[in-house]
């Protein structure tokens, strides 16, 4: 068991998310990070969905109540482990990196301290979390309170039960964690500031310069992103002369009125009548109506996970072509992760 | 356009698919009645013709026609992961690894052509629809709104009320957020465009109208629509349970009455 002593201001349980249950509008949820989730469980060898603690904004500590093999991945973290203070002394110093299994003793507590720009960090645990499986996913819908734990963010001083490891993956890990040169770190990718996207459904209900607005200038991310959304923002004092303090988005022909309801995919890019885009992300809702500029490609949208707020981000126009490609590679490298880490655990995958 | 080896191995004689793999493929494709468009590189969606005029049942139908069959047919695809009837429209998510988007249009065309085929009855209900009486509290700290649309239509606020109350809604879709019908069948002299910047939140059970629609948040959510009520809790089915089967109360094709409780 694991409990939770500093929760941070928005932790919660994600794993794949759901499909299937958008007609009831059901969102998908989970990680919004799905390749920081999937590489910690694989250094853990669970499954690439398992569910994961996603952790976003502020410290975050657990305290080990039994004992345990974690994995904390993600972006520019510092993790610290406090000694525990029975047998093993020999943890004690143990320098405690993102992207390597953790074995963690009774009593031992691990934080995750965040500097200004850290992004969201997943903590798997060997075995995965024991919360009920709702229409087919362990995810937290915060919008709509169930799953996860309880159906909320994680608090202080709540208690969250683990499953057992498998056999094998018990024996790998007793194998892997006494000793330092048989553990495998992951290496992550930075996210980068160009977002691909494709030109949305209703591109081109927009003028032109309103798409010239959108696609060439960069845009920052907004402190009111959440789960939802991404949203994003320009200060017209860097882009205008005149000394005016409030944010600008773009004219967006008013658009806003009266488009059909449809159903909204991760990743959408809407732009509302205030001319402020914003990306939809995991818990976004099913279906929506505002007009969609362009749809940020799925093998890039993990990076908004990553990058702080009033980070400037600018969007790159691909293909459909390069959009495949790009997730394909991703998938390889998750694949090439796992087999790695299986296989040859004298050798590190990359340089963690 | 570049194309990965295993694509361009794959020779298609259909020339409609090889239409498909040009980038203009965004601006839609006709099929009868209806146009096809690529969303993102997840999804492709189906679109009835003219879709903004009035909402006409009988086109609703057509797209829970649609969609049952796609479902039917489909669902148990590795590749599929929803398929979502909207206004007028459905999409179709998918794993954009799994089979070219030229294959997922073409399976939903060839849904399309069958059911135009079969001649969809237009005035006999949706299969298993049920019909809901819902008690609601209109105006007051329930529908901070209530007023605002009143002035805007230049109606007094009772009016507003039993124009909301006394009009047989059906359940176009369900989708936004858990167990939110939107309802087809608001009174004209009722219809309200949504909010250009939507509220952060708005709180569970809220009874709202939108554009052409009016409906019910289940949850506590951001959203645009003006607020003119709330739906009872005390003493009636919560809108989703997640334990329930199927966990949302109402469903596509369900028909909808409000009831006036705090008159």
């Amino acid at each position: 068991m694991l409990k939770v002593i500093r929760a941070g201001l928005c932790s919660s349980i994600q794993d794949g998310g759901r499909q299937h249950v958008a007609h009831f509008g059901v969102c998908r949820a989970g990680a919004l990070d799905c390749n920081a989730a999937a590489l910690a469980n694989c250094a853990l060898q669970n499954a690439e969905t398992e569910a994961c603690l996603e952790i976003t904004q502020g410290a975050f500590e657990i305290e080990c109540l039994t004992n345990c093999w974690v994995c904390v991945t993600g972006q520019r973290l510092t993790l610290t482990l406090s000694p525990c203070d029975a047998q093993s002394n020999n943890y004690i110093n143990e320098p405690i990196h993102a992207g390597w299994p953790i074995q963690l003793h009774k009593g031992q507590c691990l934080s995750i301290i965040p500097c200004a720009d850290t992004g969201t960090a997943y903590l798997a645990v060997a075995g995965g979390f024991d919360v009920p499986v709702l229409l087919g996913s362990k995810s937290t819908d915060l919008g709509a309170q169930f799953g996860g734990f309880h159906g909320r963010k994680l608090q202080s001083g709540d208690t969250l039960a683990l499953l057992a490891p498998s056999l094998q993956q018990q024996a790998f890990l007793q194998q892997r964690c006494g000793n330092l040169y048989g553990l495998t770190g992951i290496h992550q990718t930075p996210p980068s500031a160009v977002l691909r996207a494709l030109p949305g459904p209703e591109e081109d209900k927009f003028s032109a310069s309103t798409c010239d607005m959108f696609w060439q200038q960069p845009w920052q991310i907004s402190p009111a992103s959440n789960r939802m959304g991404c949203r994003l923002y320009r200060n017209t004092k860097e882009h205008n002369l005149n000394n005016n303090d409030s944010a600008q988005g773009i004219d967006s022909d008013n658009n806003n009125a009266m488009l059909n309801s449809h159903a909204i995919v991760p990743g959408t890019v809407q732009l509302p009548g205030s001319g402020e885009p914003i990306v939809l992300l995991a818990d976004a809702q099913t279906t929506g109506g505002y007009p969609r500029i362009a749809c940020v490609i799925q093998a890039d949208l993990w990076q908004l996970a990553q990058l702080p707020s009033h980070a400037r981000i600018t969007f790159e126009r691909c293909t459909r072509a390069e959009a495949r490609q790009a997730l394909k590679k991703q998938r390889v490298l998750i694949y090439r992760a796992q087999r790695a880490i299986l296989h040859n655990p004298a050798i590190s995958t990359h340089n963690a | 356009m570049t194309t990965t080896p295993q694509e361009s191995s794959q020779k298609i004689s259909d020339p409609f698919s090889e239409a498909l793999d040009q980038e203009s493929l965004q601006h839609g494709l006709k099929l009868a009645g209806a146009r096809v468009y690529t969303y993102g590189e997840t999804a492709i969606v189906l679109e009835l013709e003219k879709a903004s005029d009035s909402l006409a049942p009988a086109k609703q139908q057509c797209i829970w026609a649609l969609a049952h069959l796609f479902q039917q047919r489909w669902a148990e695809h590795p590749g599929i992961r929803d398929i979502v009837p909207a206004n007028h429209n459905m999409t179709i998510i998918f794993d954009p690894l799994s089979e070219r988007v030229s294959t997922w249009i073409s399976k939903l065309r060839q849904c399309w052509q069958d059911l135009n085929q079969q001649n969809i009855s237009t005035t006999t209900p949706f299969a298993g629809a049920r019909t809901h009486q819902l008690a609601v509290a209109y105006g007051g700290e329930y529908g901070p709104d209530l007023k605002a649309v009143a002035q805007i239509h230049g109606l007094d606020v009772e009016e507003v009320i039993k124009r909301h109350s006394t009009s047989m809604y059906t359940v176009a879709f369900v989708g936004f957020q858990p167990g939110f019908a939107y309802l087809d069948g608001l009174d004209p002299a009722l219809q309200t465009p949504r909010l250009a910047q939507p509220r952060t939140r708005i709180p569970a059970n809220s009874v709202a109208i939108g554009g052409r629609q009016t409906g019910i948040y289940p949850a506590d959510s951001p959203g645009g629509w003006h607020i003119i009520g709330r739906y009872i809790t005390e003493t009636q089915t919560s809108l989703f349970d997640v334990n329930r089967e199927p966990p949302s109360l109402l469903a596509t094709g369900d028909f909808v009455n409000f009831v006036w409780a705090n008159a």
